[in-house]
């Protein structure tokens, strides 16, 4: 693959250190020859070249870490859109509770309410499968979750799912 | 913020150890977090560094009292640490809101040595935008090639707070309105600085005709500062 066809599939765009962001010819670059290298390495090859290149970033994602593999983008793509869905908030929910001390309760409990309030019918087996999860990590804080599910219910109808 | 996730994998073929780390955030300001800033650093246990990541920007978002997760990785030579069981992984992360404005929508110049400008400076916040300036690029040796238009546009920064960052983003439509092409450029703003930028997008020659350009600013501002450190663990993948 071209380096230019790879910036244009995975929308990749990049910094200049200079102001001037007029078309730069690298979209002949054979990637052949360095896709297991990583960012920070294509970004050298490109400045002996004198492109001048500060940093590479998606758009709504954010910059691309400098150790991430060439070959890797597709898998850091899908980790940071899958940040915000449901199950990826709440597997984050739980871990704040894995060596967790009083405030970190707090912090969960705060958490997980911002969460199922807004689950729709497309999350309710994602939430059963949380819900597993949590009662054979915690007995005391999945009570505590139920509780909360059972206040918030009038809230959302699909809470009631995972009410017993 | 709390670290919820800190560890090394064994070194791969090269020699290479990786960490990876996740951190949570939880947000307690009523601002609106749109961006984050974080920086890893992995010490041995003498305090030496070993490795660190910088400047990683994530489009975080989290309104009060929403926790947001930010994922960060380095490597290193696994020779540089003696002790895997004492070292540690720093987390230094800061929140920004986003403020944006759109700046103006513009007629393409009919060739390279003609302009449109905007004949106005706009305040918007913290930020004095001088006017615009669209111009076209020399034509391409070979006329049917693409046709570059360029805008100039110098942001002052007239506050004395530091501006992590401003972004000039613009969208070229063609005369139905599609979007043909869209370009962005962006740096940081330190106080009192003024700084330049020059986004350029290109297409054919003529589907520059009665195509319009929309240029547009956003700013990000610093909300709150966290730190965290933890010791690693290899991990289990």
């Amino acid at each position: 693959m071209k380096l230019g066809d790879y910036f244009k599939k995975y929308n990749i765009r990049f910094l200049k250190s200079t102001p001037s962001q007029l078309k730069t010819n690298i979209d002949e670059i054979d990637l052949e020859k360095i896709f297991e290298k990583r960012f920070e390495d294509l970004k050298q090859l490109l400045n002996r070249e004198d492109k001048d290149i500060y940093k590479f970033y998606i758009p709504d994602l954010g910059s691309i870490p400098s150790d991430l593999k060439i070959s890797a983008i597709n898998k850091f793509i899908i980790q940071g859109k899958n940040n915000r869905t449901v199950e990826s908030l709440l597997n984050s929910s739980l871990k704040i509770i894995e060596d967790a001390d009083y405030n970190d309760l707090d912090w969960y409990k705060r958490d997980i309410q911002k969460i199922l309030i807004d689950i729709s019918e497309k999350d309710v087996q994602v939430v059963k499968k949380f819900l597993i999860k949590l009662k054979n990590f915690n007995q005391d804080v999945y009570n505590d979750t139920i509780k909360m599910i059972k206040k918030l219910k009038e809230h959302n109808n699909f809470l009631k799912h995972f009410i017993e | 913020m709390k670290l919820t996730k800190a560890t090394y994998r064994k070194p791969d073929d090269h020699g290479d150890t990786s960490f990876d780390i996740e951190a949570s955030v939880e947000n307690k300001k009523e601002d609106i977090v749109d961006m984050s800033v974080a920086s890893l650093t992995i010490i041995d246990g003498n305090d030496n560094t070993v490795a660190c990541d910088y400047e990683r920007e994530d489009s975080s978002y989290a309104e009060k009292d929403e926790t947001f997760s930010v994922y960060l990785s380095c490597y290193a030579k696994d020779y540089l640490i003696s002790d895997f069981n004492k070292a540690k992984a720093i987390v230094d992360l800061a929140t920004y809101k986003k403020e944006y404005k759109k700046i103006g929508e513009f007629d393409i110049p009919k060739d390279h040595k003609s302009t449109i400008q905007s004949n106005n400076q706009i305040e918007f916040g913290k930020i004095r935008l001088f006017g615009v300036s669209v111009y076209r690029y020399d034509p391409p040796e070979n006329p049917s090639d693409d046709h570059s238009v360029c805008v100039k546009l110098a942001v002052k920064n007239i506050s004395n707070e530091y501006i992590q960052k401003a972004l000039i983003k613009i969208q070229l439509n063609d005369r139905s309105g599609a979007n043909l092409m869209d370009s962005e450029d962006y740096r940081p703003l330190p106080p009192n600085a003024t700084v330049y930028f020059e986004p350029s997008v290109y297409a054919k020659s003529g589907k520059l005709k009665g195509a319009k350009l929309d240029v547009s600013i956003s700013s990000f501002h610093l909300i709150e500062h966290y730190n965290a450190e933890s010791l690693i663990k290899l991990s289990k993948d």
